[in-house]
């Protein structure tokens, strides 16, 4: 088996460890095709941290989903997916199998990824070693404890089954299986759902503190819990809208549905984005945005416009 | 907010209490709301902020008669409801409404919204200017006419909760209870709802409780809030004092937590082992806890701004 | 415009025709229900002989143009016999089916919607009837009161309702605590009213589609009750009572017994694949996965 290659040094550098490249995710239903992710571009440097937001419907989800190959039969992807410089899109399963956890590691969006049957110990020392690894029990179940341990739970956790733990202990229980094999890459798929402030606040510096020494790619509609990255892509009607870095997205945001977008805050004054995001099947022509956009012209109905610039960018004919 | 002569309080909630008993062999009771005592005047919002699990929902339930409290007196406009039942219940519910959390159960999904719009004031008789009424409702809201002709799931959940709104006002109540009317909304969307809520109250001039989890919806929401933990109030004033000036340990970290910056908390949930003492909820996560904490609970105390706090008398 | 004017049928089925995705097995089925219906209601039309002329010339006669199934020992027409059975069998398993949805419906919809004592009344008797085996207690009505098809279609009906009581009242309680009846409520709505208008469509899917999986199981009861004797007496035509009268002569003759049980075979297959699709399709969740 042709594996990827295995580079556990993380550096923070400029090589980057996710490459994404014109991908495009559809889904063939029969009331249309269902274009989730359309036309995305970024890259993800080694050690970097970078926050994709966007509200329901933009595609986000369906993202963390193509780059595990883990979508249903009736999707189409095309594209190119770099990761660690060696394409993974469109891998056999058995590849996916070596790279998913080990390499890229995931923490989903339901606490319903747990097995209700299952003691919680018993499903962290799976993602430990999944399935034909060689390691002692004993090791397992020592690595196990300290896994949970690290995320601030306490050891008693390990004998009890989901039911029996509160949601923010679930969610930390998946956040350990996330990281159980010390993956160089974490995909965070809305970490926070569900959570109260109080939760949500410790979900936040938990996942600060286990990403100081590897890459993450947050999903999240939080803008909030976006803060914790130092980069954010905008994500709206499959595509990229607007990147750049944390602070300049989030205190000078230039393109206008980002700019709405922060602004419906409560605490920065809750103004809302008049109409509604457009459904995934007929997607607007010209700028995406342009229907909803106050600053719309003839130009931005007609015309595409780019995402200008490599570290940080923004598509409108408006504001480039 | 008006000086203190003109508070007339149009609800009034005095030591209401929620246990629900579990068990068969060995009944347990479990206080899902204790001793919870507070007044609403008609032009004002009221917030009832905690985590879930604090009893915030189980409130609004009973004031609006949904649950049957245990002990305790409800006061709308001077009548007492608590022990209404049957007929009188039933004819008096129209004066107490509520919006509810998930958009996607709040309508009846086989019926068009357009009929659940007007549902209530078809069932009290005002049938003749019934589509002069109905423009008026979705002009109130802001809503499309060609929406009435869909079923709830073709329509997006912030007009739905819009039209739950519209259909809560049209039977002019006399309380109004919010329960996370925007908690399964986008961003976008919930400034319009959340901005309706007021409008609208504002305009009708009824008591409106808004339950939230989100102190930032609170802050901008409301003139006064209450916040709860494990079933009761532990800090209760105007909203700006309450923010700017918390008493109450947990609400201090609750507003730490919401604006992401450090909280030096014990670990664990909140209200974890609590069960193991008598004293206040939070004496295991406090980092200021002293031995008395554990004792007693600690009754909420103070003229306007309350707090169950030994700290703070 | 009328806003106000939606039409019943809306109400109880909001799906496009185009969107429910019929298979060739679901409109094969349907096709032969459909026949079989038509064969209960004019059986005149269908049949080429009198069911019941006994012709004793003309005994045991393999299937031919004169007799498309063959004779049975006594040289009547089983062609003839088996579309008057199907009017027999489809008329006592349609009444039994009937029977148990209209009066299990209605004391689970009782029982689930007000609770309290109501319910526990109503359970304990669903509980007394569980305990009892249905087809034994059949036998022994019927041992009471004499073998007619009557008396059977009573004894199971007796024993039908139970088991739609329960479901029903699974429905109404999951129904019952959905925050758009607690809106009903509120808006002034009499129990009466939220009952007609919130519960009983949210009710009527699976309702209907058990009933259709039903008629097959029933049809299978009547027909066996049949076979034991117990049920249509002769001359009647019934599928059941065809096959038992044609046990002597199943290796000479085979016709006699693999006509009549063809069409058993073939309707309970047509219900169940009827049912079973329209369980599928009952659940409004469901739908809109199938249909987005």
């Amino acid at each position: 088996m042709k594996s990827v290659p295995i580079d556990k040094t993380i550096q923070r550098s400029n090589e980057p460890i996710l490459k994404v490249k014109g991908l495009k995710t559809t889904f063939i239903t029969k009331n249309g095709d269902v274009r989730a992710v359309n036309g995305l571009d970024f890259n993800l440097n080694n050690g970097q941290r970078m926050a994709i937001i966007g509200e329901s419907g933009c595609g986000k989800s369906v993202l963390a989903q193509t780059i595990l190959n883990l979508l249903p039969n009736n999707a189409q992807v095309s594209g190119e997916i770099l990761f660690q410089n060696s394409a993974i899109l469109n891998q056999s399963d058995e590849q996916m199998v070596a790279l998913r956890g080990k390499l890229i590691g995931l923490i989903p969006q339901h606490l319903s990824s747990l097995n209700p049957l299952m003691k919680t110990h018993l499903q962290v020392e799976e993602a430990i070693q999944p399935d034909g690894g060689s390691q002692e029990k004993n090791d397992i179940s020592r690595k196990m404890l300290n896994l949970l341990n690290s995320v601030g739970l306490r050891t008693y956790v390990s004998e009890r089954h989901p039911h029996q733990l509160s949601g923010g202990m679930n969610r930390r229980v998946l956040i350990s299986m996330g990281i159980a094999q010390n993956p160089s890459l974490l995909l965070a798929d809305e970490p926070t759902t569900g959570l109260d402030t109080i939760l949500r606040h410790k979900t936040v510096k938990l996942l600060d503190r286990i990403t100081q020494d590897r890459s993450l790619l947050l999903i999240t509609h939080d803008i909030n819990v976006a803060r914790l990255c130092e980069t954010i892509a905008v994500m709206y009607a499959g595509e990229i809208i607007e990147k750049g870095s944390a602070e300049e997205i989030l205190e000078n945001p230039k393109h206008p549905y980002t700019e709405g977008l922060i602004a419906s805050m409560p605490s920065r004054g809750m103004s809302s984005i008049p109409g509604l995001s457009p459904s995934l099947i007929e997607i607007p022509s010209g700028c995406r945005f342009h229907p909803r956009c106050p600053l719309a012209t003839e130009q931005c109905m007609k015309i595409h416009p780019v995402l200008n610039g490599e570290q940080a960018g923004v598509r409108c004919h408006a504001c480039s | 907010m008006g000086s203190k002569q003109e508070f007339v309080a149009m609800l009034v909630v005095e030591n209401l209490s929620k246990i629900y008993t579990s068990g068969f062999f060995r009944p347990q009771d479990f206080h899902a709301v204790k001793d919870v005592s507070f007044s609403v005047h008609k032009d004002e919002i009221f917030g009832l902020v905690g985590e879930s699990g604090s009893g915030k929902t189980t409130i609004g339930k009973m004031l609006v008669r949904l649950i049957d409290p245990t002990s305790g007196k409800i006061t709308i406009d001077k009548k007492d409801i608590t022990n209404m039942r049957g007929k009188e219940l039933r004819e008096y519910w129209t004066n107490l409404q509520m919006v509810f959390q998930d958009p996607r159960s709040s309508l009846n999904p086989r019926i068009k919204v357009g009929e659940s719009l007007i549902e209530g004031l078809k069932l009290s008789g005002n049938i003749d200017s019934i589509d002069e009424v109905t423009q008026d409702l979705l002009k109130s809201v802001n809503i499309r006419e060609e929406i009435l002709n869909r079923y709830p799931h073709e329509v997006s959940g912030g007009e739905i909760q819009r039209i739950v709104i519209a259909r809560a006002l049209s039977l002019n109540p006399k309380l109004l209870v919010a329960d996370e009317p925007t908690s399964n909304l986008d961003m976008s969307v919930q400034a319009q709802v959340l901005r309706l809520i007021k409008d609208l109250q504002r305009k009708h001039s009824i008591p409106c409780i808004l339950i939230s989890h989100d102190i930032e919806v609170v802050k901008w929401m409301c003139d006064r809030i209450a916040v709860m933990l494990n079933g009761r109030i532990v800090e209760e004033g105007i909203t700006n004092d309450v923010i700017h000036n918390p008493q109450h340990p947990y609400t201090q970290d609750l507003i730490k937590a919401t604006f992401l910056s450090d909280i030096p908390t014990v670990d664990g949930e909140p209200g974890e082992g609590h069960s193991l003492h008598n004293g206040c909820s939070y004496a295991g996560k406090c980092i200021f806890v002293k031995p008395e904490c554990l004792e007693n609970e600690i009754q909420l105390r103070g003229d306007h701004h309350k707090v169950a706090c030994i700290l703070a008398h | 415009m009328h806003k106000h004017a939606f039409s019943r049928f809306e109400q109880f089925f909001p799906y496009d025709i185009k969107s429910l995705g019929l298979s060739t097995g679901v409109v094969a089925s349907c096709i032969i229900l459909i026949l079989l219906l038509c064969m209960s209601v004019f059986p005149g039309v269908f049949a080429t002989h009198d069911p019941n002329t006994v012709d004793l010339d003309n005994r045991l006669v393999q299937p031919g143009v004169e007799h498309y199934f063959g004779t049975d020992h006594h040289g009547r027409d089983i062609y003839s016999r088996v579309v008057y059975g199907a009017r027999t069998s489809m008329a006592t398993a349609l009444s039994v089916v009937a029977i148990g949805v209209i009066v299990g419906t209605l004391l689970g919809l009782i029982a689930g919607y007000y609770g309290g004592i109501i319910d526990q009344v109503i359970m304990r008797i669903v509980d007394l009837f569980l305990a009892f085996p249905a087809t034994i207690l059949a036998i022994a009505l019927v041992g009471l009161f004499g073998p007619s098809l009557f008396n059977i279609v009573l004894a199971l009906s007796i024993m039908w309702w139970v088991s739609y009581a329960r479901i029903i009242r699974g429905v109404v309680l999951q129904v019952k605590e959905k925050d758009f009846i607690k809106g009903a409520y509120l808006m002034g709505g009499k129990n009466r009213y939220i009952i007609r208008k919130h519960i009983i469509p949210h009710v009527l899917s699976p309702i209907f589609a058990l009933a259709t999986l039903d008629v097959g199981s029933a049809i299978l009861h009547i027909t066996g009750l049949s076979f034991l004797g117990l049920g249509a007496q002769p001359p009647t035509a019934e599928w059941g009572s065809m096959i038992q009268g044609s046990i002597a002569f199943m290796e000479t003759a085979p016709q006699t017994m693999i006509f009549p049980g063809l069409c058993i075979i073939i309707t309970v297959i047509s219900f169940n694949y009827l049912g079973d699709w329209i369980k599928e399709r009952s659940d409004p969740v469901r739908m809109e996965k199938i249909t987005v």
